[in-house]
């Protein structure tokens, strides 16, 4: 009798909780399925579904583009920069997380403010810098930028997992004869994993759909990521729109792949490290 | 003596951890510096200077008397900059009030462990992880009249009607804004990890006093889901206010400048024109700066979540 | 203690950075470090394009490429001509090079097309003065043509050249102009015969021409600006123009609303963009009767649904009974640096003159790329010489062009930044949001705001 009574109460609700649900689905899966069926049109576009299908997109790409070759460039300077970005941070905010000195207030200031420098703005001075250093359209030129690039949101995740872990971790440790250096290295980031995976997933989603500075330092293919790639096809005389979709798919659908098959571990890491406690 | 020796013991300690600090700061700040810190006082120092493609490597000073010429300019007459800075405001308020409303309502729906919630939490960080490239050419081709789907449905409701979404100086601001206004999944993903952290004995609580699933929401879920709302808010509404990507893929500013965004603005400002205007770009980049500052300190404010605490 | 150890390294740091980046001027530049040859005695330069595209997507991008290479291989004895194409095209080579000035470098040698690297270039005192050469060899300056006179400066340096220019006039679908009973261009005395042939158009609900908040209206906008001596001294003065305030520019944006852009439904005007090319493709399809585009659309007419041999070239009346005008705009091209050594300038010089050449320039109309610049042309001969029919309406329309009473420059090359200011409020015009006297107005806040 109760039960039957509570269900009755929860219907309207439950009506509205699965209309919310289809429409986070919809904004969610449709643009990227539309783009996936069009891309085997042979005029790309419109609701309905392929009357014919057609890989010429597919292979244009791969035969022509090299498609794999920007694939490639995009996983060496993501991997990098997330690995150089991650250990230079967790350094930081290690120190300001467990050790008293008086400059912490502006070391936490310094990372924050990061968070608010638009990149179009420093990315001219950023350029002439690279130039001298003769690293303009060069992979290492773009993974040290990508380094540097959402440090903020990197600091914060890593320090407040780093305040979670109890002291006495480390004083066990340097009882042992630990230095500081090894305490880090050999007790914390052990244990910190969690919040350092979250904090290298982040950075790697990052890096890996940077566009902008992709799109202003790279020239050469040899270089190119992929969503610099991606920018290009909006320049003139790109007609090719069945190439330009396909590469859009090709683009996305591995991290979406990815994405789902490590999903649980994702949402694990990516929440352990950022909710405190 | 005595307190000498106590002074020697405990600077050399002071020395040991102080090396250690520095160590462990210094390949921090050296990014830093190279990153943020040399090109932010190179946009301040230059946003006081005459600089375009006359004095291209030469900025000069613009004296004491004039010291605020560019930032004066830009608020009397450059019109795209008022456009600019009034599309930025719209979009930062607007994340506030749609994406962050919308993305707790999703948190709230899916904490109730629905059929299919996971599923659906995955479908919606998807085209947070995908490149804003890829979504940007996605609504860009989503909104062509000639192979786009806009203009396919308007035509159920009224045939012949050729809506071109990007042709119009309102349609196309909204089209930017739906190009990332609703996509708050890893926002969601966060204030569902928050939710459920929250301790079930409250809850229990709540059922015993016969409350509503709208009234536990309501009185508890949100107010304990504060601190995160707030960071999420800090993040979404920066992306809102250095919105760039969408623009450039999708309207280009256009029509007639209506979509420009300030970092739109100090890209063309500075390099998409000849006359390389970077004083001028700068000195909107600095404007940025002091707006996120501001908006980051107000909605800390609003929400207390000061995370350094 | 600490903190002031800490504080004075960060001030040390950001001072260090500072200091570098002012001395721009001091770091050495790309050309020197590009010149040092590895294993051969022979010099060696780099030309960047912009003639990235594959073949199938763009034919005129592969032949282009293939004139690049006969020419490192013919001089492969004397010298290494190294060739690379940027991704970006020439607004990325442009880009860059703002870039890479501001770094004390600068390609050896450039083709930035319709994107004008000179006038910051010079100031950096990067870019080589070709004047001097182009005057001690009458043929190279022949070559140059137009480009000689458009791109001197006013301290009397010529900067760059470039093989080829856009020739816009206009195309007509013939067959459309005899259903409605119109005039057709070739016996238009003025401009009114225009109108009187668009509302015969109009009338026999045949759309005259399909047009956007672009390219297309941008053309007639600029050649209806040839139509009297006074817009035409408006016009010429545009570069540095100081108000739109003119009765005879105000004029010229009225026709353009009243007169094309009101005659259209909203179905005909696009948003512009690079992406927006319905106006071309209505035309070629046969839906509409005109189309603003330059001489290289001869290639659309191939197997085109609107019938090739309906299709014919012209040029724009103005409102001197039965003259004509032209748009001819050269635009950049080819930029060499200055840092280059004798052997290295020479080389260079050398490309440009090769790309110039009488054999090149009918290479390059012959393949339907473009028309050249050079004044000694011969069209009548070419109309002989080629053999496709696409190749013949091209040398048909290039003769149209070089023989117009009128040639003035391109919207954009006349106006600059402002160009984009003025075709984003066409779409104002179009619905009546906007008059003239409006546009007027917020071109020139535009122009008090740029300086």
């Amino acid at each position: 009798m109760k039960k039957t009574g509570t269900s009755k109460k929860k219907l309207p609700s439950r009506i509205g909780q699965y209309f919310v649900m289809i429409f986070v689905l919809f904004i969610s899966v449709y643009p990227i399925l539309w783009v996936f069926l069009s891309s085997f049109k042979k005029n790309p576009g419109g609701l309905s579904l392929p009357s014919e299908w057609v890989f010429d997109g597919y292979i244009t790409i791969f035969t022509k583009l090299h498609i794999q070759t920007y694939f490639f460039n995009s996983f060496v300077v993501t991997i990098i920069s997330t690995f150089i970005s991650v250990l230079i941070v967790a350094m930081s905010a290690y120190v300001s997380a467990r050790i008293e000195f008086r400059l912490k207030g502006i070391v936490t200031l310094m990372f924050t403010t990061t968070l608010f420098i638009p990149s179009i703005s420093i990315s001219f001075p950023i350029y002439q810098f690279l130039g001298k250093l003769g690293l303009k359209d060069t992979k290492t030129g773009l993974i040290f930028i990508y380094s540097g690039l959402g440090i903020a949101v990197t600091y914060f995740i890593l320090r407040s997992y780093f305040l979670s872990i109890p002291k006495e971790m480390e004083e066990a440790a340097k009882m042992d004869g630990c230095g500081y250096a090894g305490t880090f290295f050999r007790i914390i980031v052990p244990i910190a994993k969690p919040g350092i995976s979250t904090a290298a997933i982040m950075a790697f989603l990052n890096n890996w759909n940077e566009f902008y500075f992709a799109s202003i330092l790279l020239k050469s293919k040899e270089n190119m990521t992929l969503p610099a790639l991606l920018g290009q096809f909006t320049t003139a005389y790109s007609k090719n729109l069945n190439g330009m979709f396909s590469a859009i798919i090709v683009a996305v659908v591995p991290t979406i792949i990815i994405f789902c098959l490590l999903s649980e571990t994702f949402v694990k890491s990516l929440t352990a490290g950022a909710v405190k406690g | 003596m005595n307190a000498s020796d106590t002074y020697r013991t405990k600077k050399k300690i002071f020395s040991k951890k102080n090396g250690f600090i520095l160590a462990f700061l210094l390949p921090g700040i050296i990014l830093f510096c190279a990153i943020y810190a040399y090109p932010l006082i190179e946009i301040f120092v230059t946003s006081f200077t005459k600089w375009n493609y006359k004095n291209f490597l030469h900025p000069e000073f613009l004296g004491w008397g004039h010291l605020f010429d560019n930032y004066i300019k830009l608020f009397t007459i450059d019109r795209n900059f008022q456009v600019a800075l009034v599309n930025s405001i719209k979009w930062v308020i607007l994340t506030m009030a749609v994406q962050i409303p919308f993305t707790v309502l999703v948190a709230l729906v899916l904490s109730g462990k629905p059929r299919g919630w996971k599923f659906t939490r995955n479908a919606f960080i998807i085209p947070n992880i995908i490149s804003t490239a890829a979504i940007g050419l996605i609504f860009l081709n989503i909104y062509s009249p000639s192979r786009g789907i806009i203009t396919e449905i308007c035509n159920w409701f009224s045939p012949g009607s050729n809506v071109s979404v990007l042709a119009n100086e309102t349609y196309a601001f909204w089209g930017v804004t739906f190009a990332f206004i609703l996509f708050g999944g890893s926002s969601c993903l966060l204030l569902i990890t928050q939710i459920f952290s929250i301790d079930s004995s409250i809850y229990e609580a709540a059922k015993v006093d016969g409350a509503s699933t709208l009234q536990t929401n309501l009185k508890i879920t949100l107010p304990l889901m504060r601190p995160m709302i707030g960071t999420v808010s800090v993040m979404a509404a920066n992306y809102g206010l250095l919105l760039y990507n969408e623009i450039a893929l999708i309207t280009q500013g256009g029509p007639d400048n209506a979509t420009y965004s300030l970092s739109y603005y100090i890209y063309k400002t500075a390099l998409g024109s000849t006359k390389l205007n970077f004083a001028r770009g700068n000195t909107a980049g600095v404007i940025q700066f002091l707006l996120g500052l501001l908006l980051v300190g107000m909605i800390n404010k609003a929400f207390r979540t000061n995370q350094s605490e | 203690m600490k903190r002031k150890v800490l504080s004075i390294l960060l001030c040390t740091v950001m001072t260090a950075a500072l200091f570098t980046g002012c001395g721009k001027g001091d770091s050495s530049s790309d050309s020197a470090k590009d010149s040092v040859d590895k294993g051969s005695e022979l010099p060696t330069i780099t030309f960047t394009h912009g003639y990235y595209h594959d073949e199938s997507e763009w034919a005129a991008a592969g032949e282009m490429r293939k004139i690049y290479e006969e020419f490192a291989e013919m001089h492969k004895g004397e010298f290494n001509f190294v060739i690379k194409a940027d991704e970006s095209g020439a607004e990325g080579i442009y880009n860059t090079a703002l870039n890479d000035l501001s770094a004390g470098g600068f390609y050896d040698i450039a083709d930035f097309g319709g994107w004008d690297i000179t006038p910051v270039a010079s100031s950096a005192d990067a870019i080589l003065d070709l004047k001097p050469y182009l005057d001690d060899d009458a043929d190279f300056k022949a070559g140059a043509g137009v480009c000689y006179d458009q791109n001197l400066t006013e301290d009397g340096k010529v900067y760059s050249v470039r093989e080829q220019i856009e020739g816009v006039g206009f195309w007509y679908n013939e067959a459309l102009f005899k259903e409605a009973g119109a005039a057709v261009p070739g016996d238009w005395k003025t401009w009114d015969d225009f109108n009187a042939a668009v509302d015969k158009l109009v009338a026999a609900e045949i759309t005259p021409f399909g047009l956007n908040a672009g390219w297309p209206t941008n053309i007639l906008l600029a050649a209806y600006n040839q139509r009297s001596a006074d817009s035409r001294e408006f016009y010429e003065g545009g570069r540095t123009v100081e108000s739109f305030d003119q009765a005879s520019f105000k004029e010229s944006l009225t026709f353009i609303q009243e007169k094309a852009l009101q005659k259209i439904d909203a179905a005909n005007f696009g948003p512009g963009g690079d992406d927006d090319e319905a106006y071309r493709s209505d035309f070629f399809a046969g839906k509409t009767a005109m189309l603003f585009n330059g001489v290289w659309d001869a290639g659309g007419t191939i197997d085109c649904e609107a019938g090739a041999e309906n299709i014919r070239p012209a040029v724009f009346p103005t409102d001197e009974s039965g003259k004509t005008a032209a748009l001819l705009s050269g635009g950049c091209g080819y930029v060499v640096s200055s840092k280059l050594d004798e052997k290295q300038t020479e080389a260079a010089i050398e490309f440009i003159k090769y790309m110039t050449s009488p054999e090149i320039a009918s290479r390059i109309i012959e393949k339907g790329i473009g028309m050249a610049p050079g004044t000694k042309v011969d069209y009548d001969a070419l109309a002989e010489k080629v053999e496709t029919d696409d190749a013949k309406l091209l040398v048909e329309a290039c003769r149209l062009c070089q023989n117009a009473d009128y040639k003035a420059l391109g919207l954009g090359n006349t106006f600059g930044d402002a160009e984009g200011e003025i075709q984003s409020k066409y779409a104002g015009l179009k619905d009546g949001s906007k008059t003239a006297d409006d546009v007027v107005k917020d071109l020139d806040d535009f122009l008090a705001a740029a300086e």
